[in-house]
C-alpha cells in the first residue's frame, strides 16, 4: 500500500513535469524553460521562508523520532527494571536538544529576514538580497536535514542504551559515550548554518 | 493475455492500414499514339473503363505486336497528370497543349485511355519482351538509337516556384513536340505514350497564389482601426490606435502608410513613421529592436523615441516598455493587455501589441512569445512548495500505515494483567 502511494506522488509530479516541459518543448519555445529564469524570477521570499520552514521542521522530526524510540524502549524496559528510567532521560535530552539546535537557528534566520516594502531595481542590491534569500534557504535545510538525521541516530542510540542497561546496568556509561559522538553531528550541522548566516 | 490480445489488435489494425493503403491505387490517363500506321488494324480501347495494369499491358502489346520489326517507343512521364488537365480551356478556349494537339491530328492510332492503374509497371514489361529500357536523363545528349526496340523513358522535372499549372503544362507539352519531331526525323516507327505517376489536383486555380499573400498584406481602409507597420524585416500589429498621454492630455495616433521607413544597423533594426493626431501635431515613433549581445539569440524592443512636430516646438523623447519586450529571433511578441512605454510625464499605450524584427520575409508573424506566461514564476513556486508539502504528507500516511498494534499476547479469554504499584 505504501509503495503504491509513494508511485502515485513520483508518478504524478513526474508526470506533471513532463507533461509541462513537453508541452514547451514541441510549440518551440523550449528556450522558456530555464532553470536561470526560475531562480531570479522566483521571489527571494520564497527561499527564505521555506529554508526556516525546513530548519525547525526537519529538526523536529529529526527529534521526534528520536524522541519516540528512545522513549518507546524506555518505557518498555521499565516495566521490569524501573530503575532504568530515570538514567535514560539522558537520551531523551540529546534528542531534545537537536530540536533546539534547530529552533534557535530558525529564530536567527527569521531575525535576518524582513520584508522591504520598496521594490528594487538596483542589479547590486537586488544580487545581494537574492544572496541572502539563497544563504537563508541553503542554511535552513542544512541545519534541518542535519538534525534530522542526528535524532535518528541518537533516538536509536538511546533505545539500544535503555535496553542493556536495563539488562545489565554496567553497560549505560559506556553507550553514553556513543551517543555524544551522535550529538555532535547536530552540533556540526548548527556551526556551518551559523557561519553561513554570519555573511548575509 | 489482454495484453498479448492487445497487441494482436494493433498488429492488425496496421497491417489493414498498409495494405489499404497500397491497394488505394492512382488512376492516371495515358495517351498514346504512332507515328505510322502498321497495318489497317485497328485496335481500339473502350473509353470509360478503368483498366488494370495487366489489362493496360496486354492492351499495349497487342499494339506493338502489330508492327513488323520492334518500333521505338518513347515514353513522357510526368509527376501528376489526370484527365482534367487535358480538358482544361483557358478564356479563350485554348487548351494547355495545342503542340500536342497538332501532333495527334497527324499521327495514327490515338488511343486516349482515361484511367488506367500504374501504367509505368505495365511498361516495364516490354523489358521481357526484348526491349531496352533507356531513362534519358538529359536531353542536350540524347541520342536518338538507329534500330527500335528500345524504350526511352523521359521523365519531365517538377514546376517551377512560381509557375502554376498551366503555364507548366503548357511547357511540357513543347517539350514533349520536340522531342518527338526529333524522333520521328530520325526513326522509322515511333510510339510515343504520354503519361503520369500520379494523378494531379483537379482544376488548378487560375490566379497565382500570391494573391493569398496580397489579401494579408491590404493596407487597412482609412477608417479601420487597426495599426500594421511593415518594412521589409519589421512587422508590427496593434489592433486599435496608438493612445499618447502627455501631461493628463492624451491623443490617439493614426498611423500615414507612405511614411513607414527602416532603418538597420549592426546592433539595431528600427522603423520609423509618421502619426497624424487630430490636432496638428505630427508625431513621429521609432521603434529600436536590438539584438541581444548579453543573450544571443534573442532580440528586444529597447525604446521607442518619439518624436513631436508641432508648429511652434520640435521636441523628442526616449520612451522605455514598462516590462521588458524580448523574444527570441525567429519568434515574435505578443501582449492582449495593454502594452506601455513610458517616460517622464508621458506614457504611449497600444492595444493587442504584436511585433517581430529580423524577419526574412514579413507575410506573417512567426509563433508569438507572450507576455502573459502559462507558467508564471509564482506558479512554479507553488508547485515547488506544494511537491514537499505533498512529500511530507505522502511520508506521514506511510508512517502511519506502519503502526501496528502489540497484540502478540493478547488473548480475550485470558486473565487480564495486574500490575502490582511498588514505591
Amino acid at each position: 500500500m505504501r509503495t503504491t502511494i509513494a508511485y502515485l506522488y513520483i508518478g504524478f509530479f513526474s508526470l506533471l513535469v513532463t507533461g509541462i516541459i513537453l508541452f514547451y518543448l514541441l510549440t518551440g519555445r523550449g528556450e522558456a524553460l530555464s532553470i536561470a529564469w526560475f531562480l531570479e524570477e522566483t521571489s527571494p521570499y520564497l527561499w527564505a521562508s521555506t529554508g526556516i520552514g525546513l530548519c525547525v521542521g526537519l529538526s523536529v522530526v529529526g527529534a521526534a523520532v528520536g524522541i519516540y524510540t528512545t522513549g518507546a524502549s524506555i518505557v518498555g524496559g521499565g516495566v521490569k527494571a524501573p530503575r532504568i528510567k530515570t538514567k535514560n532521560l539522558i537520551s531523551v535530552i540529546f534528542c531534545e536538544a537537536v530540536a533546539i539546535y534547530g529552533l534557535i537557528t530558525a529564530i536567527v534566520l527569521s531575525g535576518t529576514t524582513a520584508l522591504e516594502v520598496t521594490e528594487v531595481t538596483d542589479m547590486v542590491q537586488n544580487a545581494r538580497k537574492m544572496m541572502a534569500a539563497y544563504v537563508t534557504f541553503g542554511a535552513g535545510l542544512c541545519v534541518g536535514l542535519v538534525d534530522l538525521f542526528c535524532g535518528l541516530c541518537v533516538g536509536s542510540v538511546g533505545s539500544g542504551a535503555a535496553i542493556s542497561d536495563a539488562a545489565n546496568s554496567s553497560l549505560f556509561v559506556k553507550i553514553l559515550i556513543i551517543e555524544i559522538f551522535a550529538s555532535a553531528i547536530g552540533l556540526f550541522g548548527l556551526i556551518v548554518g551559523v557561519y553561513m548566516t554570519s555573511r548575509i | 493475455m489482454a495484453g498479448g490480445r492487445m497487441c494482436f489488435d494493433i498488429f492488425f489494425c496496421c497491417l489493414v492500414v498498409i495494405f489499404g493503403g497500397s491497394c488505394g491505387a492512382e488512376f492516371v490517363p495515358v495517351l498514346v499514339w504512332e507515328s505510322n500506321k502498321p497495318t489497317d488494324v485497328q485496335i481500339s480501347s473502350p473509353a470509360l473503363k478503368k483498366y488494370s495494369t495487366d489489362d493496360f499491358a496486354d492492351f499495349f502489346i497487342n499494339k506493338l505486336s502489330a508492327f513488323g520489326k520492334k518500333p521505338l517507343v518513347v515514353v513522357f512521364t510526368e509527376e501528376n497528370l489526370s484527365v482534367e488537365d487535358f480538358s482544361w480551356q483557358d478564356l479563350a478556349e485554348n487548351s494547355v497543349f495545342p503542340h500536342l494537339e497538332s501532333v495527334i491530328a497527324t499521327a495514327a492510332n490515338v488511343d486516349f485511355i482515361p484511367s488506367v492503374s500504374n501504367p509505368l509497371k505495365a511498361l516495364q514489361r516490354l523489358e521481357k519482351l526484348g526491349y531496352q529500357w533507356q531513362t534519358v536523363r538529359d536531353l542536350e545528349t540524347m541520342n536518338v538509337p538507329e534500330h527500335g526496340g528500345v524504350v526511352m523513358v523521359l521523365e519531365m522535372e517538377n514546376a517551377k516556384v512560381d509557375e502554376d499549372r498551366p503555364d507548366f503544362l503548357r511547357r511540357h507539352d513543347c517539350l514533349i513536340s520536340s522531342v518527338y519531331s526529333r524522333l520521328v526525323s530520325q526513326a522509322d516507327d515511333v510510339v510515343a505514350v504520354y503519361t503520369g505517376r500520379y494523378s494531379s489536383w483537379i482544376e488548378p486555380e487560375n490566379e497565382p497564389v500570391l494573391h493569398r499573400v496580397r489579401r494579408l498584406l491590404v493596407e487597412p481602409a482609412p477608417n479601420a482601426t487597426v495599426m500594421l507597420m511593415n518594412t521589409s524585416s519589421i512587422l508590427i500589429y496593434a489592433s486599435d490606435k496608438p493612445q499618447v498621454t502627455e501631461s493628463d492630455i492624451k491623443k490617439i495616433l493614426t498611423l500615414l502608410p507612405d511614411t513607414v521607413k527602416r532603418k538597420e544597423s549592426a546592433t539595431y533594426q528600427s522603423v520609423r513613421a509618421k502619426f497624424s493626431t487630430n490636432s496638428t501635431d505630427q508625431i513621429i515613433l521609432e521603434f529600436f529592436f536590438f539584438n541581444s549581445t548579453s543573450s544571443p539569440g534573442y532580440w528586444s524592443l529597447e525604446n521607442v523615441t518619439y518624436y513631436i512636430n508641432s508648429p511652434n516646438h520640435t521636441n523628442k523623447m526616449v520612451l522605455t516598455p514598462e516590462s521588458g519586450i524580448v523574444a527570441p529571433v525567429m519568434f515574435s511578441y505578443h501582449c492582449s493587455s495593454k502594452t506601455v512605454f513610458k517616460a517622464v510625464n508621458i506614457s504611449l499605450t497600444f492595444q493587442n501589441f504584436q511585433a517581430q524584427p529580423y524577419m526574412e520575409k514579413t507575410k506573417a508573424f512567426d509563433d508569438a512569445y507572450n507576455c502573459e506566461l502559462f507558467f508564471t514564476p509564482p506558479i512554479w513556486s507553488g508547485l515547488f512548495v506544494t511537491s514537499i508539502l505533498a512529500f511530507i504528507m505522502m511520508w506521514g500516511l506511510a508512517m502511519i500505515m506502519d503502526i501496528r498494534t502489540m497484540d502478540q499476547y493478547d488473548d480475550p479469554k485470558g486473565k487480564t494483567i495486574t500490575i502490582s504499584v511498588s514505591e
